[in-house]
């Protein structure tokens, strides 16, 4: 009974220290430089959604822009800018049949002489209709978006972004 | 007895297994993490002795800019070297970047100015090209031309500047710049848009004036 209690409290201790060690693990530290360029603009919902099945529906996606980033529109008022858009990914079971993006915010850079930028910041919307057949899908579809502050850019970045759907 | 004892040493072999797993885990993950650190140089922010706020610079600054060798619009090779002796303003742009088009006006007006001192600026530009597919690669060439051209760069543009990405300190922003002295030593650097004023006293630094 006595041995029994003692490798009770030794496997409490010991998970704690496994417990941290693979916290440890997980978080990287500010040095370490996994990715020069972590995703700006992040998927905030919809993680699931629910549509009628074998029929075109319209889906919202919720996304959010870092704070003191800016990405472009998906009309840049300048030509070379690069467009945020959505594309579908080959392995996807769900069909994005159209696409809305939002309209941007006009932001002036530079004074001399300026340049005018259309752009998103803060949360946007961009609203896809998609068709899936009965049961549980997975939509898969990739965001390429082009980062900036008001002084210097990051270059392109496309991240997944994967969403459940459920055809009834 | 004898099957709590077993019991006992089977559940402390299990548990020393995983914590031996997760400590081995996290020290190999530390190791990486300082190999990482000490190989990339990244900027950092170093405080100002006038009590300024922190400027941000680079590690490679009094070293010898790395030499490279790189191709213009219409495929002739420069090298760095090729300008021994001159003060050298290396500046990584992109055609999809904003403030390089804020910065690149004024690029070219101290060009201008201090050319006959033995300034020359290269353009170094850091879009991807699809060296895969020829007319893509044609493509995108023809893209940076345009805007190089709608900036009216008089300088030399060179392409494929991300391939420096690594000798260079990752480029992680443009537009992103060096300056470097007649002797071939980086003399100060640049991320992001700055004051035209603050690129000018960065190139006399660079002419030694």
């Amino acid at each position: 009974m006595k041995h029994l209690m003692i490798a009770t409290n030794l496997a409490a201790l010991l998970l704690v220290v496994e417990v941290i060690a693979q916290a440890q693990s997980i978080i990287p530290g500010w040095s370490e430089k996994k990715d020069a360029h972590p995703a700006a603009v992040s998927l905030l919902a919809p993680e699931n959604v629910t549509i009628k099945a074998a029929a075109p529906d319209w889906i919202e996606l919720r996304f959010h822009v870092q704070d003191g980033l800016h990405i472009n529109s998906h009309i840049p008022s300048i030509k070379e800018l690069i467009p945020t858009a959505l594309s579908t990914d080959d392995s996807s079971d769900v069909s994005l049949l159209d696409t809305n993006y939002p309209t941007g915010s006009d932001m002036m850079l530079g004074s001399n002489p300026p340049e005018k930028l259309n752009v998103y910041t803060g949360d946007f919307v961009i609203r896809t209709r998609i068709k899936s057949q009965a049961g549980a899908h997975l939509l898969k579809i990739k965001l390429r978006y082009q980062a900036c502050t008001m002084t210097a850019c990051m270059p392109p970045k496309t991240i997944p972004i994967t969403i459940g759907v459920h055809g009834n | 007895m004898k099957r709590n004892t077993i019991v006992l040493v089977a559940v402390l072999f299990v548990l020393s297994t995983l914590a031996w797993a997760g400590w081995a885990n996290f020290e190999y993950r530390k190791q990486a993490a300082e190999a990482r650190m000490t190989a990339s140089p990244e900027v950092e922010l170093i405080p100002d002795p006038a009590g300024g706020p922190p400027q941000l610079t680079s590690p490679l600054v009094g070293k010898a800019a790395a030499p490279f060798t790189l191709e213009t619009l219409d495929g002739k090779k420069i090298s760095l070297a090729d300008y021994k002796g001159k003060a050298v303003v290396v500046n990584f742009w992109a055609t999809w970047c904003g403030p390089c088009r804020i910065e690149t006006p004024w690029l070219i007006d101290l060009r201008n100015k201090y050319q006959s001192h033995g300034l020359e600026v290269l353009a170094l530009s850091a879009d991807d090209l699809d060296y895969g597919d020829k007319a893509k690669v044609a493509q995108e060439k023809q893209e940076i031309a345009r805007s190089a051209a709608q900036l009216h760069m008089p300088y030399p543009v060179l392409i494929n500047g991300a391939s420096l990405s690594e000798s260079y300190g990752g480029l992680d922003s443009l537009p992103t710049t060096f300056f470097i002295d007649r002797k071939g030593v980086i003399v100060a650097a640049q991320i992001g848009l700055s004051a035209k004023d603050e690129l000018e006293s960065k190139m006399k630094k660079a002419l030694g004036e």
